[in-house]
């Protein structure tokens, strides 16, 4: 078990691993599906804290995932207070972006990392720290998802267009309820439907992308 | 102006994926199964049908298939001929002609 304060090292290769950063909302299901679709358009794995199991402490294994990836997708778009009382902003996020960045200036391992958000310059009033840093906007359209995800990577065989992800998308929508009624939950928020969706879009990537 | 991220690191395969994940392989087998039948029926891949006599007889092999597929049946269509005497003559039968 590690101590507080010592760099755990990550054992996976993180080549190809993308850390996802997002809310876990009914209202964000589509968009979920679209960074899972896109990062697998790209050949490459996401990671979610859905992952995590319950029992370790809950920072070290977030920040120890987000070390065993390369790249780090940071969506900032939730920033609305919720609707249960005390009404307050999801603080997870930015706190995870900011661990993202201490690992990429501190780590000895190359991390890239993306911030994403739905409307215009209000990453500069919501994280002003972050001003100098274009802020991907996908208007919180899966379309625009694709297209994000598009001008933020690049690959040079096997390079995916919006069509493509557009058909990994459509697939795997296709095969959630059946994942759903076998996991026994009526959510797409959870570690093993997580696993099972994000298969079937690895599985559909291969063959449409070529 | 950004400048996109060049990804240095191979496309992924579904068996990669599952052991990052640490899916079972029987599960990963039903999930792509799954998957590729729907991305054929869509016409986005091509599955090979599966010869449910070949298999009977115990001919569903690989070898015994690349054999099947030389085999040329070599038959004349039954040409409608002008004269009576023609027509009595025998047809041409179908005969299977094996190429090695």
């Amino acid at each position: 078990m590690p101590r507080e304060g010592t760099r755990r090292v990550p054992k996976q290769s993180s080549h190809g691993k993308v850390f996802l950063n997002l809310p876990y909302d009914p209202k964000f299901e589509n968009l979920f599906l679209s960074y899972i679709c896109a990062i697998h358009a790209f050949g490459m794995v996401p990671r979610v804290t859905l992952e995590i199991p319950g029992g370790m402490r809950r920072l070290d294994r977030i920040f120890g995932l987000i070390q065993s990836c390369e790249y780090s997708v940071h969506d900032l778009s939730r920033v609305q207070l919720d609707r249960a009382k005390p009404r307050t902003p999801r603080f997870n996020m930015p706190f995870e972006l900011g661990l993202a960045v201490a690992w990429e200036k501190v780590g000895n391992v190359r991390h890239v990392w993306f911030v994403m958000e739905a409307v215009n310059y209000r990453l500069a009033k919501s994280l002003s720290d972050l001003s100098g840093t274009d802020p991907h906007i996908h208007s919180g359209t899966v379309e625009g998802v694709f297209r994000e995800m598009g001008n933020a990577l690049v690959r040079r065989r096997r390079q995916p267009d919006v069509l493509q992800m557009w058909r990994i998308y459509r697939e795997v929508r296709g095969k959630i309820p059946a994942v759903l009624r076998r996991c026994g939950t009526q959510s797409v928020f959870e570690a093993r439907v997580f696993r099972e969706i994000s298969f079937a879009a690895s599985v559909a990537a291969g063959r449409i992308v070529r | 102006m950004r400048r996109p991220v060049v990804i240095t690191a191979p496309f992924t395969t579904p068996e990669k994926t599952a052991r990052t994940y640490g899916i079972p392989k029987r599960r990963a087998n039903e999930l792509r199964k799954m998957v590729e039948e729907s991305l054929a029926k869509k016409g986005y891949i091509f599955m090979k049908a599966k010869d449910s006599t070949a298999s009977r007889n115990g001919a569903s092999n690989r070898a015994s298939r690349s054999h099947r597929l030389k085999v040329k049946v070599r038959a004349t269509a039954k040409v409608k001929s002008r004269s009576g005497n023609a027509s009595r003559r025998n047809p041409t039968r179908a005969k299977a002609k094996f190429s090695r």
